[in-house]
Order: structure tokens, then C-alpha cells, then sequence
């Protein structure tokens, strides 16, 4: 059975181009989205997603606020995909402190577009290496 | 390219113009208003967003430019430095450029470059805004701000070295103590209720499960084994022991609790777990407090006369009391439940006709209640009670029981309460939250004749206007008994019971009154129980709405509140909205002729014929096909009746799928204002109202333009420098009101500043200077009049032609545009006090609303808003004036002329008898009439108007096309058009025979 995703991010277009790379891979399949971390709290009981995508800087309730209550509540591996939380930043740090299971950018331009770097991109990597499947 | 990519590109031109929509106005905002944290956390955000869609399109320079936008707001949302006016300038200028760049983007879908100058600048404010200090390493370790939400001041930044100590966060351990204070309850529950029950244990264990995962991420290793071994219990049948074993781990939890709290209690300034825990439980146990005291209440008072009712009510205060001292053993308050253990012993002998009723047993029982609600004291603080008390208590307690004797003697009648229950069906969980006074009530309303008992749960949280409702409702047709809260899906419920006169179904359509959806309100009549169901608790329990396992499907739905923001915001493209609109238009379209064809009376007299003859013929077997024929007709006509309502039901709604809130307009003003204010030289505070007024989204940018030019006009032309008007005795700071009205169909908006006003003389002058009109004529137009010449083509009254406006092409083309979506303008001007432009707009300007008349064998439509009046004349009503065929008309001369002529319609040589007897339409612009003459007139109806094709829209006088009832195109006269034409037409001396 495919693993489920869910991506929570306050932009429509990130969702959409964030779920069309998780759905890139066939091993995977997008459970929900979510605008920010207040609705990603209530939907993870339902969805019960094994990995959540989330972004940091969101109305409402940001990614680290929402980090924090997600891993109390839900047993999914949470990626945080944010350009704010470059690698190695304070921000990256916390949130590994914080438990979340890796700390990626969002995706660039030349990724958009094409379904072979999709396959290969860093958030389907890392998605993977969440879940326990081979790389 | 492919479709993902257009939607792409589509989603990246919205979201980046909505951002730049968000931020504009808070950056001109805040140069006048105190900023506040949010609008600079929303600043931050939108360059945040812009930022990574930028990214996410390869749009470098984009990208660029939001980062370093982004970083200097990173400096004032961490309070490193103020948005001060010169940041905002930069800040400004930065979104001019991501504007130019986007437009870039989106239309050539190329990254253009940055202009030189700009990332420099933004460098520049970062440095000289950061903190001059190098970066401690210790900060980003411990000692962070609670949320983490500080930003890395620069990406190049390196970041600190050391890794953070793992371990409880601060804000980790609130929410984990948020969810203990949650989840408690249920577990507790375990000790108190029937272990027999599944839905307990289920809910326990659900709870326990949540709070496992929780205690696991939080590290607490001791507490998860304890609550493993509490899960381990609960998990099956429950045993002779269980009961104990339960209570027992609850007491470890309830210890390691207390040492977690111990642990991190400096990091939860002093609201330790432990306490929250006591406060989870302080209201269940004044419950039972409450309920021990109440079945007192109820005992008879003579000892001698009791009966089995009171020993049933002895067995009650027995469970309850076994219930409380459950409580204070996992609470670790060992005196208190030494009492409880005491009233617990004494009346389970009660209840087995051990001993009487003794006064001083009851007085003793209350003492302990009195005690016992004593020692919790505030924020959930437990004071266990003195050994010297206790023993005390429990000293007087043997003495009682050393008097009391067995007696057999009759007792007063059961209890009122028992009575309404024994014949209503109310769950036992509201009614365990029954005081003394909540039963007096309800008995008294059922004997008062208010015998309809309901339990209404309501989630009211969403809407302060349905609470408002709600809460008069219940007021006005209810008695309230009592109420209480319940959490579902982590939602506060309240849950009422109520009794009224009303039956279920008037009730069920209040109910549907307050919530239409249903989704918020939920009601249930607690109907009269039949007898044999009376001892069937399963019943009851089947029917539960609240919290049993099995309700799932009586369980309120989520609130729609939450779900329905941006959560099912769908984004539609406009033209799909189009298109539909264009489908729909061609179903009133071909309704109107269904209609048309039912409405002529052609077939009913064709039907009559029919059965005139065939009366006379008298042949039966046609005489029976007529007759069905002129059912199905009539058929025909109703559901044609149908039709039309629901197409125009139809109509309405995807009309409102096109109206926006017109704030997504007024929002481009600020800037704007803020802009020539300041190249002006000018002090200009914008108010705007009405920003939640709808309108269509194809008008937004239809009155951009015009709405620009007036707000220009009037910040350059109508308000004042700063000392004019203080000369004149106004504050220095201007204000322009710009104000949206919905009315019905149609919206108003308004534009009023509070400046010199128009000076009417010097538009006399100019008037009469460009010839519009003559010098002795000026001298006796009205002020309005006067005014209306401002929008006359090519009128200004600029002296010098400024950048910002006086170019010429003013009023006159914001007029024009204005007609054209068929609305009106209008000008009031007060000397010295200001200037209102009136805008009066329909709210669509796809539909019209037309006369329909013919003109050399076509039909054509004539908008209704330039309609004046209608005349049919003879031919000898018409006079020539200056060679021209006019009518006088209320002591004017009306010039009239021929429709198709105008149109150019006419073919060459064509030979029609003009003027005779024919119908003319008054047409007005502004002032200026002109009579139209026709050959029919038709009927008024509503077209849909349709994009034109190229070849007709050079017409000139076409302004659109349609397609009328009965499926011929239309076309659409151009009200405007038909005047200028009208004007070279008799410039032209062309002239009619």
C-alpha cells in the first residue's frame, strides 16, 4: 500500500506542485492538504498520514508551533520543506531538535516542470528514507 | 506546455498579485498608523511567499528581490529596529519592481532583471538596521525566544555550532499538559464509572493511547510505563480486581506525574501537571460533592417511617461516595478518603436494612461534604485535612452508628425527580449534573404544563450571531434546566435540557430556523418512555448523540466554520466562470423563446379553430386527440413557468459566483493617495467603507481606470495644500472617503473629499473659451448645468497640465467607461466644503436590460438606461429646424432621426416613407436628447450579452450581440455611439427627405 502524505502549506500553488511531485512516485500518495498548522492539527487525527510535508512560515499557526503539537499527537514523520529553514539555520536546528524527521528546501524551478527530477528530487527522497523505503 | 505548468504559472500571477494586494496597503498603513506585530508578521509572510513561488518558477530576479525585503523585515519582526518611513519607501519601491518583474514573469515567462540600484538599497537598510554586535552562539542554544520564531538575520550567517540540548521544550510541555487536561478526564472516569461499560474502557483507552504517544515523544519513560500498564488493564474483560488494579496505577500515574512536574516545574512557572490534574478532577469531584448532598437532601426526615425508597437513596450516596473517595486516594489525599470510606461503610449498611436513617448520620455525611469542598482551593490545589479532624469525624461517625437501630416503617413518596424520569428518556449523564434546584424546576415546569423535555447540543463557538439567536430562542420558548459543556473532535458542545410547550417538529423547525445547514444545532425530544421500555436502558443508550462509541453518526459534524476557511476555497478561472455564464445565457435565451411561443396565444387559437370544426364534424376520434393535445399543452405551459423561475434562480446564483469584495478594488488606493499626496505636497488620509460590498469581477477592472482618475483629480485638483487650508479654517489633513452601498441590483460608489469643491465659474469660462457653449447661453445655465461640462470630451480646467492629471482626457472618458458597464455619474460639489462623485453601477455587466425594437427589418436593442420616453407621432408633427426633421417636444425641438440611417443600415437608394406614424425613442445622454425613430417597437427584456465578433463590433453604434426569444441575433445598440453619430450626422448636413 502506498504511504500517505500530507502537505500543509499556505500557498495553493506550493501544495499543488508539492503534491504533484510526491504523486511523481508511485509508492506514495497525497492523503491531504492543509492551509496552515491549525487545520493540519485538526485533519492528522482523521488522515492519519505517515508523513506531513509542513511548511514554516504560515497564517494562523506557523510550522514550528505546529511541529510541536503534531508530534505529540500524531505518530507521522514530519519533513519540514521550507526555504526559510536552510540548512544549518536556526531555524533547520530547532526543528530538528523539535523532532522532525529531515529539513528540506522548497522546490526550485528547474525542478518543476519535469517528471524525472521529480522522481529524483529531495522531497521524494526524503519522504522515502521517512517511511523505511528503499532509496 | 502542459496543463500542471499553466496552472502553475496561473496559481504564481495570482498568489504573487494577492500578496502584493496584502502588502501594499500595510506598508502605506503603517506610515500614518502604529504598525502592530501581526501586520509585520503578514509583511513578512507575503515577501516570505513571494520569495518561495518565485523560487519555485526559477524567477531569479524575483526571488532576489523578496529575500532582501524579507530579511530587512526580519530585522523589525524580530524588534531589531521600526518600519520608520524611510524603510517603507524602500520597501515600496521594492514591491513597484516585483510588480515589473512579475508582469515579466507572467506574460513572457522570463526572469527579468533587477534594476541596478535596488538590492543595493535594500543591502544597505539591512546593515544599518541590524544590530551592530556579532551574533553570541549561546543565543540560538537555550535561551531562544519560546516559539523559535527569531529569524536568521542573514542566510550567509554561520550558524551556532553546538547542538541543543534535547529535552522537554517549554512549549512542548504546555501543549503535553493541554492534552493531559484533556485526555484525563476520561481515564479518570475508569475509577469512578462501570468498568463493565465498553464505551468507558473504550474511551479510557483511546485516551490513554493518545497520551502514550505523547508521553513517549515527551521522554517520560516512567509515567508510559505506567500508563501501558493502565492500557493493559482496561484492555480486557474486567475482572474480580481490576477495579483495584485500575485505581492503583492511577495513583502512579498521579505520582509520576507529580515528579515530572517537579522536574521541568521552573519551566511551567509553577502551574505544575500535578495541579492540573487536581483542577481536571476539582469539578468532577464537587459534582459528586453536590450529588451526596443532594440525595441528603432527599431523605425523609423521620427516621422512624423509612422506607425502601430510602434505602435506595442510601445505595446511591454509597456509590457516590465510593466514586469521591476513588478520587481523593488518586488525588494522595488519604484523610479526606478515610471520611469517604466512612459514609461509603455507613450507608451500604443502610442500604442492606443494617441501620435506620439516623438525623445525626445525614448531619455527620453533610459535615464531610462541607470539609471536603473546602480543601480545593483555587488553580486546582489540593489541602489534604488535618489527622486530628479527620479522626475526630470519624470518632462521631461510630458514635451514630452505635445508636442507630433497625426500624421497618413506611417513608414518604419517591422522590420528584425519580418520578420525571421514570417518564421521560433523558440521559443519565445530564441528569447526574441535576442540582436540588435544576429538579424543582424541571418538576414544576412539567407540572405547569410544559411537557416536552429535548436535549439540544449546540456548538456555538463558530458565531456570536447564532449564539445571539440561539440564546433568545431558548429564553423566549424554553425553560433551560441545565447545561453543560462536552469536547467533540476537540470542540466545546453545549449541550442543553430544556422543557417547552412546543412538539418536536415545531421545535426541529426553529432548530432548522437558527441553523439551516444543520451542522451546529442538534436537537432530540426526550419523548415519554413506553412501559415497556422503561426497564430497557439500551434504548436510551442507542439514541446517545454524545460521547458513547457506538453514536458515531449522531455526533455533531465538524463545524463548517473551520472547514470552509480557505480550506474549500475553490479557485475557479474566470473564464470558466465565462463560459458558464455564456451557457447560461443561452438557456434564457431559449427559455425566452419557450416562452415567447407559449405566451403568443398563436396555439391556443389554433386549438380553438380545431375545436370549432371539429364540433361541427363532429368526429369523436379526433375530438379525443385535440383533447390530449390541449393537456399536454397546458403542461407545456407550467412547466414553462417552471423553467423560467428556475433559470433565472440559476441566473442569480452563477451571478454570484462573479462578484468579489470590492475591497480587492479599494485596496489600490492607499498607495495611490499616499503617492500624489506626497508628490503634491498635500496631507491626505484615505477612509474607505463598504469594502465587503460585491461586485462583479469583470467591473473591478472596468472601473479601475475611472476611479483612478477621480482619486487623482481630487487629491490633486479638490483638496488643498496644508496651508490654504488652515487659512480656511480646515485641519491640514485632508480626508477622501471612498464608499461602497449595495443597493438591490445595483451598487454606489462614492468618492468625497473634503476639499475647495469645484470653482464653478472658472468651468463658465472655460466652456465658454472652448466654444461648447455660448456666452450669453453660459450666463444662464444652472450650477449643475455648469458642471456637466466637465465631462465633455476634451474639457479641462487644469491651467498647467500636470503628471498626475489635466490631461484632457478626463471625466469625459471616465464617464464614457461608466456608461458603458451601464452605469451613471453624477457630481456635487459644495464651495469650500468638497466634492462627491456619485457612481451608480449595476451589479453585472453582462446582463442588460433592453428595449427590443425593429428597424429596417432587423431587431436591435436598446440599452434601458439611455431610454427617456416613447412617442408614436404622425408625420405632420414633424417640422424641419436647421434641415432637419425635429419634433418639438415640451417646448424644444427634439431632433429625430432614423435608426437604420444612423446605423448605416440603409441601403442606397432604398425608398421608405419616412415619419409617418412610426414610433420614436427619446434617447438621453447627460442633457442631450435625440428622438430615434423606429419601425415596431418590441417588449423590454434582460439580455445576456455576448462577446462580440470583430466584423460587427466595427460597426459603429454596435456596442454588443445577443440572441432574443426567438433565436435571431440581436444586436446591441451602443447608446453613446449613436450620439456622436447622431452629432456628425447633422454636422454632416446629411439630412433625411
Amino acid at each position: 500500500m502506498a504511504k500517505s502524505v500530507m502537505v500543509v502549506d499556505d500557498s495553493f500553488m506550493m501544495r499543488t506542485l508539492i503534491a504533484d511531485i510526491v504523486k511523481a512516485d508511485s509508492d506514495l500518495s497525497v492523503v491531504g492538504e492543509a492551509e496552515n498548522g491549525k487545520i493540519a492539527l485538526e485533519k492528522v487525527g482523521k488522515l492519519a498520514p505517515d508523513v506531513i510535508l509542513l511548511d514554516i512560515e504560515m497564517p494562523e499557526m506557523n510550522g514550528l508551533e505546529a511541529l510541536k503539537r503534531l508530534k505529540l499527537t500524531s505518530k507521522a514523520k514530519v519533513i519540514i520543506i521550507s526555504s526559510v529553514a536552510q540548512v544549518g539555520s536556526a531555524q533547520a536546528m530547532e526543528a530538528r531538535r523539535l523532532g522532525a524527521f529531515d529539513v528540506i528546501a522548497k522546490p526550485s524551478g528547474s525542478m518543476s516542470l519535469d517528471i524525472a527530477a521529480k522522481k529524483g528530487s529531495d522531497i521524494v527522497k526524503s519522504i522515502r528514507k521517512a517511511c523505511g523505503l528503499p532509496a | 506546455m502542459s496543463d500542471l505548468a499553466e496552472t502553475l504559472w496561473r496559481e504564481f500571477a495570482a498568489e504573487t498579485e494577492e500578496h502584493f494586494e496584502i502588502i501594499e496597503p500595510l506598508l502605506v498603513a503603517a506610515e500614518t498608523q502604529t504598525v502592530v506585530a501581526a501586520d509585520i508578521a503578514q509583511l513578512f509572510r507575503s515577501f516570505h511567499s513571494v520569495k518561495g513561488l518565485s523560487r519555485s518558477m526559477d524567477m531569479k530576479g524575483m526571488e532576489e528581490v523578496s529575500h532582501h525585503a524579507e530579511n530587512v523585515l526580519g530585522l523589525v519582526r524580530e524588534g531589531t529596529c521600526t518600519l520608520d518611513s524611510e524603510l517603507i519607501a524602500v520597501l515600496l519601491h521594492a514591491v513597484d519592481v516585483l510588480k515589473g518583474l512579475r508582469e515579466a514573469a507572467v506574460t513572457e515567462r522570463r526572469s527579468a532583471p533587477v534594476p541596478d540600484g535596488l538590492i543595493g538599497t535594500l543591502e544597505a537598510a539591512f546593515s544599518a538596521r541590524s544590530k551592530p554586535s556579532p551574533p553570541t552562539p549561546a543565543r540560538a542554544a537555550g535561551s531562544e525566544p519560546p516559539a523559535g520564531q527569531t529569524m536568521a538575520p542573514a542566510p550567509e550567517e554561520p550558524p551556532a555550532e553546538t547542538t541543543p540540548p534535547l529535552g522537554p521544550d517549554v512549549d512542548m510541555l504546555r501543549y503535553y499538559a493541554e492534552m493531559v487536561r484533556d485526555h484525563l478526564p476520561a481515564i479518570a472516569r475508569c475509577a469512578t464509572a462501570e468498568l463493565a461499560d465498553p464505551g468507558v474502557r473504550n474511551a479510557a483507552v483511546e485516551a490513554i493511547d493518545t497520551l502514550l504517544h505523547a508521553t513517549e515523544v515527551m521522554e517520560f519513560l516512567g509515567l508510559a510505563v505506567s500508563l501501558a500498564s493502565l492500557r493493559a488493564c482496561l484492555g480486557q474483560e474486567p475482572a474480580e480486581d481490576t477495579k483495584r488494579l485500575v485505581i492503583e496505577t492511577l495513583g502512579r500515574i498521579r505520582a509520576d506525574f507529580e515528579l515530572i512536574e517537579r522536574e521541568s516545574s521552573a519551566e511551567i512557572a509553577g502551574q505544575g501537571l500535578a495541579d492540573r490534574l487536581g483542577g481536571a478532577l476539582q469539578a468532577e469531584v464537587n459534582l459528586i460533592i453536590e450529588s451526596i448532598l443532594d440525595v441528603l437532601s432527599r431523605f425523609s426526615a423521620d427516621p422512624s417511617r423509612a422506607t425502601a425508597s430510602d434505602e435506595a437513596l442510601a445505595e446511591e450516596l454509597a456509590v457516590l461516595s465510593r466514586s469521591a473517595c476513588t478520587f481523593f486516594v488518586f488525588l494522595n489525599l488519604h484523610q479526606s478518603s478515610r471520611l469517604l470510606l466512612m459514609v461509603e461503610d455507613v450507608f451500604t449498611r443502610v442500604a442492606h436494612h443494617e441501620m435506620h436513617v439516623y438525623p445525626e448520620l445525614l448531619t455527620l455525611t453533610r459535615e464531610v461534604c462541607g470539609l471536603l469542598t473546602n480543601i480545593s482551593e483555587e488553580m486546582g490545589r489540593w489541602r489534604d485535612l488535618e489527622p486530628g479532624v479527620a479522626d475526630g469525624v470519624l470518632d462521631r461517625f461510630r458514635q451514630a452508628v452505635l445508636v442507630s437501630s433497625k426500624t421497618t416503617e413506611g417513608i414518604d413518596p419517591v422522590s420528584a425527580l425519580k418520578r420525571v424520569l421514570g417518564d421521560y428518556d433523558i440521559r443519565p449523564e445530564l441528569v447526574e449534573i441535576l442540582s436540588a434546584e435544576n429538579i424543582q424546576e424541571l418538576v414544576a415546569a412539567v407540572r405547569g404544563g410544559r411537557t416536552q423535555l429535548y436535549e439540544i447540543s449546540a456548538y456555538l463557538e463558530g458565531s456570536e450571531q447564532l449564539t445571539l439567536a440561539f440564546v433568545n430562542w431558548v429564553k423566549s420558548e424554553t425553560t433551560a434546566i441545565t447545561n453543560r459543556t462536552v469536547f467533540v473532535d476537540d470542540k466545546t458542545w453545549f449541550e442543553f435540557l430544556v422543557v417547552s410547550e412546543l412538539e418536536p417538529a415545531t421545535v426541529a423547525a426553529r432548530i432548522a430556523g437558527l441553523d439551516p445547514a444543520g451542522q451546529l444545532i442538534r436537537m432530540r425530544s426526550c419523548k415519554v418512555r413506553t412501559p415497556p421500555e422503561a426497564s430497557a436502558p439500551a434504548v436510551a443508550g442507542a439514541a446517545r448523540p454524545g460521547r458513547s462509541a457506538g453514536g458515531e453518526s449522531d455526533r455533531p459534524a465538524r463545524s463548517p466554520g473551520t472547514a470552509g476557511k480557505g480550506g474549500n476555497v475553490l479557485r475557479v478561472r474566470g473564464e470558466t466562470i465565462d463560459q458558464l455564464m455564456a451557457q447560461i445565457g443561452e438557456m434564457v435565451t431559449i427559455s425566452n423563446m419557450m416562452h415567447t411561443t407559449a405566451r403568443t396565444g398563436a396555439t391556443e387559437a389554433a386549438l380553438a379553430g380545431l375545436r370549432e370544426s371539429l364540433s361541427k364534424n363532429g368526429n369523436e376520434d379526433a375530438s379525443q386527440h385535440l383533447q390530449a393535445i390541449e393537456q399536454a399543452w397546458s403542461a407545456f405551459l407550467r412547466a414553462d413557468e417552471q423553467l423560467g423561475t428556475a433559470v433565472s434562480h440559476l441566473q442569480d446564483a452563477t451571478m454570484e459566483l462573479r462578484v468579489v469584495a470590492i475591497d480587492t478594488l479599494f485596496n489600490r488606493f492607499p498607495r495611490v493617495v499616499r503617492d500624489i499626496a506626497q508628490a503634491k505636497g498635500k496631507q491626505v488620509k484615505l477612509e474607505t467603507t463598504g469594502a465587503e460590498v460585491r461586485i462583479d469581477k469583470g467591473m473591478v477592472d472596468l472601473l479601475l481606470d475611472p476611479l483612478m482618475h477621480m482619486v487623482r483629480n481630487a487629491v490633486d485638483h479638490g483638496i488643498e495644500s496644508p496651508e490654504h487650508r488652515q487659512r480656511a479654517g480646515k485641519p491640514a489633513l485632508a480626508t477622501l472617503h471612498l464608499t461602497a452601498v449595495s443597493r438591490g441590483n445595483r451598487v454606489e460608489i462614492e468618492i468625497t473629499d473634503d476639499g475647495g469643491g469645484i470653482d464653478v465659474e472658472r468651468i463658465r469660462r472655460k466652456a465658454i473659451e472652448r466654444g461648447l457653449v455660448g456666452a450669453a447661453e453660459a450666463q444662464r445655465l444652472s450650477t449643475d448645468d455648469v458642471i456637466n461640462f466637465i465631462f465633455a470630451p476634451g474639457f479641462s480646467t487644469a491651467d498647467q497640465v500636470s503628471e498626475t492629471s489635466g490631461r484632457g482626457v478626463g471625466m469625459d472618458v471616465v464617464r464614457t467607461n461608466v456608461l458603458r458597464m451601464g452605469g451613471l455619474i453624477s457630481v456635487e460639489t459644495r464651495p469650500g466644503q468638497g466634492t462627491t462623485v456619485l457612481l451608480q453601477l449595476p451589479l453585472s455587466a453582462a446582463i442588460q436590460r433592453v428595449l427590443m425594437v425593429e428597424s429596417s427589418g432587423r431587431t436591435l436593442a436598446i440599452p434601458e438606461r439611455f431610454l427617456s420616453e416613447i412617442y408614436e407621432v404622425d408625420s405632420d408633427t414633424y417640422q424641419l429646424v436647421r434641415g432637419r426633421p425635429a419634433i418639438l417636444l415640451r417646448n424644444k425641438y427634439l431632433p429625430v432621426f432614423r435608426l437604420s440611417d444612423l446605423l448605416g443600415f440603409t441601403k442606397v437608394g432604398e425608398q421608405v416613407s419616412l415619419f409617418t406614424h412610426r414610433p420614436i425613442v427619446v434617447l438621453a445622454r447627460g442633457r442631450q436628447r435625440i428622438g430615434v425613430e423606429i419601425e415596431r417597437l418590441h417588449r423590454r427584456q434582460e439580455l445576456f450579452v455576448r462577446e462580440i465578433h470583430p466584423q460587427l463590433a466595427a460597426i459603429p453604434g454596435v456596442g454588443g450581440a445577443s440572441i432574443s426569444g426567438d433565436g435571431k441575433v440581436v444586436l446591441i445598440v451602443d447608446g453613446d455611439d449613436l450620439f456622436s453619430l447622431a452629432e456628425s450626422a447633422a454636422a454632416s448636413g446629411v439630412t433625411v427627405q
